[in-house]
């Protein structure tokens, strides 16, 4: 199933993940039903003086249940107000939008750093189900920065700057480790700029085709404005749209 | 639908008022999901200049109270790829199409005008001497009643098919520039592009968009942009397309009460992708319930000096 629909989302379900992150499931069934990992939504938010939608990376879709899964971190006016929708509350959002990942490989890495995680939960759930196997390397600032650490602790390796969870030092450390010693078909990852250009780095080095998925302020997510074009994004001296052409590229095709 | 909401404008029949603002609803192919865009008036995609422009570098944009701002840099694909790869599906469309026409010299203006007249793929022109993003050309000819009349005129000469000048409200007096625009055979006016606006970062100590200024969008432009049309439309006596900040049938109703025979919807558009067929919908509830016979009546209501172009 394919396009995008504008829908009343229920939250059904709220928490907090991590120092300034939430989860919070939503009842959403044309966007549940259509979601893969990688696209992302844009939720309206009522937030005074607020105006444009946020664009915010699907954490998890079920078409079951249609519930929608997403996992931010609570930066501004407008995830703020989304942070104090109680369970039963209607939050307008339209979806799924932009390239997903592309799945279908056996055995894959997955790299994310801070919020960056949110869409590979979604990812690693999906290529889970489709029997492939899929390693999660999370890293964060620190143990209190680290979004579902509880739920990473068991099966992912964490890697925490202060060391205050999992190995001491960069995501990019076990990153060069495991892919030295194994034989992944494909690595994706999503996060900080500089950490998507020391994975691209590494990636490039062990030979492992890579997506990375970017991030950037928008203005409609679907391709009218021409406003979310990025620094990393640059096709043959013209800027690409992060929300339409990505947020998921070839590696190879961004971050330079 | 109903006929109440049909709309002449310069000899075009438009099934209601209601157009897209240019730029911000692309070349019609991105809310197809959301709705057919053969129910709106007319679609104004965005601006066409003679060759590809990459547009400004990032960022490009920024939420500010109620608005945002923009400073794309008029980024399109170039004349060429709009004729060979864009307008065979705007014919396709089924509405009124207009396009966005912008240049550097009163030369690019021409070349883009003829050539979309040639190709027969849009219903009229609208011809952006407004534009605060670019360096050279489009404001550098809005600013001035001198500059507006040179591009009117040269374009006017060019073709046959009906022009509209967007006006820039970046001016000390918008009504004279109009009546320039009018004198020498504009058809319609679309007012207001974008009001010249500016953010700084006061963590980097910068200017927040790498283009420093931009254009200032949204609600919190409307009531400028309202009395822009109010004072204008007492001037002229060609038709006024009117746009800034409107989100709802309300917000479109004040513009026509102004002196607006049709409307455009631009930032609302980007927030909702159902905002067009809601004003659409809101401006036939407000015919029915005040049991018009055509929307054209309350057009021009609160300006008496209107001589009144429905």
């Amino acid at each position: 199933m394919s396009g995008m629909v504008y829908e009343e989302a229920r939250l059904v379900g709220s928490a907090d993940i991590a120092e300034g992150m939430k989860r919070m499931t939503f009842l959403a069934p044309g966007i549940a039903r259509r979601a893969r990992p990688g696209q992302f939504v844009m939720v309206s938010t009522e937030a005074r003086g607020t105006l444009l939608a946020r664009p915010l990376g699907v954490s998890g879709a079920d078409p079951e249940d249609e519930s929608l899964t997403l996992r931010f971190a609570v930066v501004g006016k407008g995830t703020s107000w989304l942070a104090e929708r109680r369970n039963g509350d209607a939050v307008r959002m339209y979806g799924p939008l932009g390239h997903g990942f592309t799945t279908g490989a056996k055995d894959c890495v997955l790299i994310g750093g801070g919020t960056g995680l949110a869409p590979l939960f979604f990812l690693k759930e999906e290529i889970e189900r489709e029997g492939g196997s899929a390693l999660l390397l999370a890293g964060a600032k620190d143990r209190l920065c680290l979004m579902e650490s509880d739920v990473l602790e068991s099966g992912c390796v964490i890697a925490t700057e202060d060391g205050s969870l999992g190995e001491r030092g960069l995501v990019t450390g076990p990153l060069r480790r495991l892919t030295a010693g194994r034989r992944f078909d494909m690595a994706y990852a999503c996060g900080p700029v500089p950490m998507l250009k020391a994975v691209k780095d590494a990636c490039a080095q062990a030979g492992l085709p890579l997506e990375v998925s970017l991030e950037t302020r928008m203005g409609c997510g679907v391709g009218a404005c021409n406003g979310c074009t990025c620094d990393q994004a640059v096709k043959d001296g013209a800027w690409l749209k992060v929300c339409k052409d990505g947020p998921v590229f070839r590696a190879e095709e961004v971050l330079r | 639908m109903s006929e109440t909401l049909a709309t002449k404008l310069f000899g075009l029949e438009l099934k209601n008022p209601v157009m897209s603002a240019s730029g911000t609803f692309g070349f019609a192919d991105c809310y197809k999901d959301f709705f057919d865009p053969a129910i709106m008036g007319a679609v104004v995609v965005k601006a066409v200049t003679p060759l590809p422009r990459a547009g400004n570098p990032p960022p490009r944009t920024s939420e500010t109270p109620s608005g945002m701002l923009n400073a794309i840099g008029l980024e399109n694909p170039g004349l060429r790829a709009y004729l060979e790869k864009i307008a065979p599906s705007l014919r396709r469309i089924g509405t009124k199409v207009i396009v966005n026409v912008a240049g550097s010299t009163i030369d690019d203006y021409v070349e883009v005008a003829r050539a979309v007249e040639e190709d027969g793929s849009a219903d009229a022109l609208e011809i952006n001497i407004s534009c605060p993003n670019v360096k050279e050309g489009g404001l550098a000819f809005g600013s001035t009643a001198k500059g507006a009349a040179a591009v009117t005129e040269a374009v006017r000469r060019a073709v046959g098919m009906p022009i509209i000048l967007k006006l820039s409200p970046n001016v000390t007096d918008i009504t004279e520039i109009a009546s320039a625009c009018e004198a020498e055979g504009a058809d319609a006016l679309s007012m207001i592009n974008t009001l010249l606006g500016m953010r700084v970062d006061i963590k980097s100590r910068r200017p927040y968009l790498a283009n420093a200024t931009g254009g200032l969008s949204g609600p919190a432009v409307r009531p400028v942009a309202v009395r822009m049309v109010w004072q204008t439309a007492q001037k002229v006596s060609i038709p006024i397309i009117g746009m800034g900040g409107i989100s709802c049938a309300e917000d479109a109703l004040e513009f026509m009460m102004a002196g607006a025979t049709a409307v455009a919807v631009g930032t609302a558009q980007l927030a909702d992708p159902t905002a067009i067929p809601g004003i659409i919908e809101g401006l036939e509830r407000y015919a029915k319930d005040e049991a018009l016979a055509s929307i054209g009546e309350i057009v021009g209501a609160a300006c008496p000096g209107r001589k009144v172009v429905r």
